[in-house]
């Protein structure tokens, strides 16, 4: 069976792409256009990664994450959080975000099928 | 990855306009947190889409915008004028890149220099205020390995914090990315791991010792421990010479690593589900073109419902007549709903509007109040599409020449500041939307003395105020003295009269010196489809817009009839009639009975006769091809139950040539 991917993004065209992307690379995808309607996944089904953008409405990154680590069944899955700004000093980061990586939009092309294989097979 | 190029182009489009409406907001009220979040995210997403797509340029523009936003967002500097100005001129800037992918010819490399510069000097000023070091978190110095093709060994020793699967960190997968990088040894240490009744199977309580031989530097590997720093304790180590024990460890090793890649899938996932709410998706986006073909596939539908009723009206089965029945009920609420959703709020609308009135009063040095009323009020997108310019224009007009300058305002005893009121309302099947400014106003009599000037009327012509006013919109009349930069491009009120009409309404215009103009819009909420009153003249079906009718009659015997000019007397009041018959076929049915219709005309009502009145119908408005463009009483066809075509009357333009033709007779 393969993998299953939440992809969380309040842009329609990210969506698109990574969907695009990944589903090439045989992953199943699910989407969310912002923390709230990606919450509503999280009803039991299997997912094996959830990818994230940090800035959304309703919910942001940071909140969706903190949720789903507060769900027992979900609690270690790991997230993916799209950041764009690279001065951010990422050991602080994922330590207060909660995210397993952080991951630039720049290098969406090059590093994100090899980036969720490294992290779900 | 191509293929979607295009739709980022859409998307920053859509992006854009909401910033820019947000920023217009934000003039208003500087203060609105929410708005200054809407606008970083919005400028946030166009960045990290933009780099996405490498469109360099746009990222590296919106990276400096984003960061001043992100200083205002953190409460470090107050949004400014100045601030929202050249974000709005960014924005411009930004629609064109975003066109045309990024590239720049010569004159708007220009334009995104000097863009460039003024940005980056707002940014440094903020700097320099809140006297950040913005560029401090650059990463740590790494010790510099020497990078040679000589294999090395290197010792590394892995302590994952207890929490450390909290953040959904699998360390299986980071050794599993270290054996890609060499030749590699992983000796898995379970000394930590407590008794059995002591263990909390959500910590990780394994260290690892690894032996790598690669030949990549010590950053690379520190690089797969990148997102674990201080989560863990790691050592990197370079083993100088090769050890002779390596091997051995080898097979207990692999054994080890086996048992915990059973273990931790397991603890992840043995949990208990937990009930989680679900959410309802409230709506959905369709593009509009399917809407539109939803659209059309429903008024076929009308047609063709039609069409069954005609059939069953020839063969009155009981059986058909309940299905007749029950489809026309059913398609007409489908017609309903399939019009509900071509609604938009004109709030939708309004953005251009906003950013026209403010830019057009700086550049005027007017100071002008644009306020909106009533902008939840719904209207069909395609009547909308079409009212967009003709607004412009009027606005324009407004700003232009209405509403006066600051120093003449106070000296004519007025506000400072003038104001433009956007009102839109709804009454009955019509949408009004009225545009007032309590400027200069028009000068009635001006206007006369022009016309007579141009020659559109005569000299001892006797018009009621609406009339001269309606004058204006006469083709070749401009009232501007000289025709300056803003308002008079060649498009007059003729043209925002025509295109008005063109999506069936109707413009209207009233004025009073000093106090201000206020035009009116009338429009249909719909476009395609209307009730309309099916009627016979000369044997040729005509049909009339229900919207239109006041009543109908049985015509009074022809003899009693005022032939000589054409008037009625109803409930005590006389009215104009017109002979359809007559109007159309130039001769007189003077066989059988006739009937009148009475129709509104502007607040007047006049009588059409006609041949018969065979019932109600719902017309499928169809356009006319354009040879018949020029036929200004016909708004268009439809097709009737049985295939004929029956022409749909313009009732208005039916009374106003007929009342032109009549006035002009009188003239000669």
């Amino acid at each position: 069976m393969s993998k299953t991917v939440l992809l969380v993004d309040d842009s329609d065209m990210v969506i698109r792409v990574i969907s695009f992307i990944l589903k090439g690379a045989g992953y199943t995808i699910l989407t969310g256009c912002d923390g709230d309607d990606a919450l509503s996944h999280f009803d039991g089904k299997n997912i094996d990664l959830v990818i994230t953008d940090l800035n959304m409405p309703n919910k942001d990154g940071l909140q969706l994450i903190n949720e789903i680590r507060k769900m027992h069944y979900y609690r270690f899955l790991p997230v993916v959080l799209f950041v764009s700004d690279s001065s951010m000093n990422i050991q602080d980061y994922i330590k207060t975000s909660g995210a397993t990586m952080l991951l630039d939009k720049d290098s969406i092309k090059e590093k994100l099928v090899s980036t969720v294989k490294k992290m779900i097979g | 990855m191509d293929q979607y190029q295009q739709n980022f182009s859409d998307d920053a489009m859509e992006v854009i306009a909401d910033m820019e409406k947000s920023l217009l907001l934000m003039e208003t009220s500087p203060g609105d947190p929410a708005l200054i979040q809407q606008v970083f995210r919005a400028m946030h997403t166009l960045k990290g889409n933009s780099s996405m797509f490498g469109f360099k340029v746009i990222t590296e523009f919106t990276h400096h915008l984003e960061s001043i936003y992100e200083h205002v967002r953190s409460g470090q500097k107050k949004i400014t004028k100045e601030i929202i100005d050249i974000t709005l001129d960014s924005l411009d800037h930004l629609t064109y890149l975003a066109k045309n992918e990024g590239e720049l010819d010569v004159q708007h490399q220009k334009t995104h220099d000097t863009l460039t510069a003024r940005v980056v000097k707002i940014l440094k000023d903020i700097l320099a205020e809140v006297n950040t070091e913005s560029n401090t978190l650059a990463p740590a110095s790494q010790t510099a390995a020497c990078e040679n093709n000589a294999l090395k060994n290197y010792h590394i020793t892995l302590a994952p914090d207890k929490e450390i699967f909290y953040n959904g960190t699998n360390p299986v997968y980071l050794l599993e990315e270290l054996q890609t990088l060499g030749n590699c040894t992983v000796i898995p240490n379970i000394e930590g791991i407590p008794p059995l009744e002591d263990i909390e199977p959500t910590y990780c309580y394994t260290s690892w010792d690894i032996f790598l031989a690669t030949n990549v530097g010590i950053d690379t590997i520190r690089e797969v421990f990148v997102f674990v720093e201080g989560r863990c304790k790691l050592e990197i180590n370079l083993i100088p010479h090769t050890q002779e024990d390596l091997p051995q460890q080898n097979e207990s090793a692999r054994y080890h690593e086996e048992i915990i890649k059973d273990i931790l899938p397991q603890v992840s996932k043995t949990a208990i589900a937990e009930p989680a709410k679900k959410n309802v998706i409230s709506s959905i986006r369709v593009p509009s073109e399917r809407l539109d073909s939803l659209m059309s596939l429903v008024s076929e539908l009308m047609t063709l419902q039609a069409k069954l009723g005609t059939i069953t009206d020839q063969n009155p089965q009981s059986e058909l007549l309940a299905v007749t029945e029950n489809l026309e009920k059913i398609s007409t609420r489908l017609r309903d709903n399939a019009f509900s959703m071509c609604l938009v709020p004109i709030k939708n609308m309004l953005t251009p509007f906003n950013r026209l009135v403010r830019d057009l009063a700086n550049e005027l040095n007017k100071e002008i109040d644009f306020v909106t009323e009533g902008t939840d009020t719904e209207l069909d997108k395609n009547i909308m599409e079409g009212l967009s310019d003709p607004i412009m224009h009027l606005l324009r007009n407004s700003i232009d020449h209405g509403i006066e300058y600051p120093d003449e305002r106070v000296k004519a005893g007025k506000k400072r500041h003038g104001k433009i009121l956007f009102k839109a309302f709804c009454a009955g099947v019509n949408v009004y939307i009225e545009i007032q400014d309590d400027g200069k106003g028009i000068d009635a009599q001006r206007i006369r003395e022009k016309a007579i000037q141009k020659g559109i009327i005569g000299k001892d012509e006797v018009l009621s105020e609406k009339e001269i006013f309606n004058l204006i919109f006469l083709p070749g009349f401009s009232t501007a003295e000289q025709v300056s930069e803003i308002s008079g491009r060649g498009v007059g009120m003729d043209v925002v009269k025509r295109r008005i009409e063109d999506i069936r309404g109707q413009i209207k215009i009233t004025s009073q010196l000093n106090i201000g103009t206020t035009i009116t819009i009338k429009l249909p909420i719909t476009v395609s489809i209307i009730d309309g009153l099916l009627v016979k003249i000369n044997d040729v079906s005509f049909v009339i817009p229900l919207a239109a009718v006041d009543r109908c009659f049985e015509a009074p015997a022809v003899q009693q009839l005022n032939r000589f000019n054409n008037l009625i007397v109803l409930d005590g009041e006389q009215i104009p009639f017109i002979s359809l018959s007559e109007e159309f076929d130039g001769k007189e049915n003077l066989s059988g009975s006739q009937e009148i219709v009475l129709v509104y005309y502007d607040e007047k009502r006049v009588a059409l006769i006609v041949d018969s009145i065979v019932g109600k119908f719902q017309a499928v408005l169809k356009p006319l091809g354009r040879y018949f463009q020029n036929m200004d009483n016909i708004s268009g066809a439809t097709i009737l139950g049985d295939g004929k075509i029956a022409l749909v009357l313009d009732t208005n333009k039916v009374a106003e040539q007929y009342l032109h033709q009549k006035r002009l007779a009188i003239c000669q």
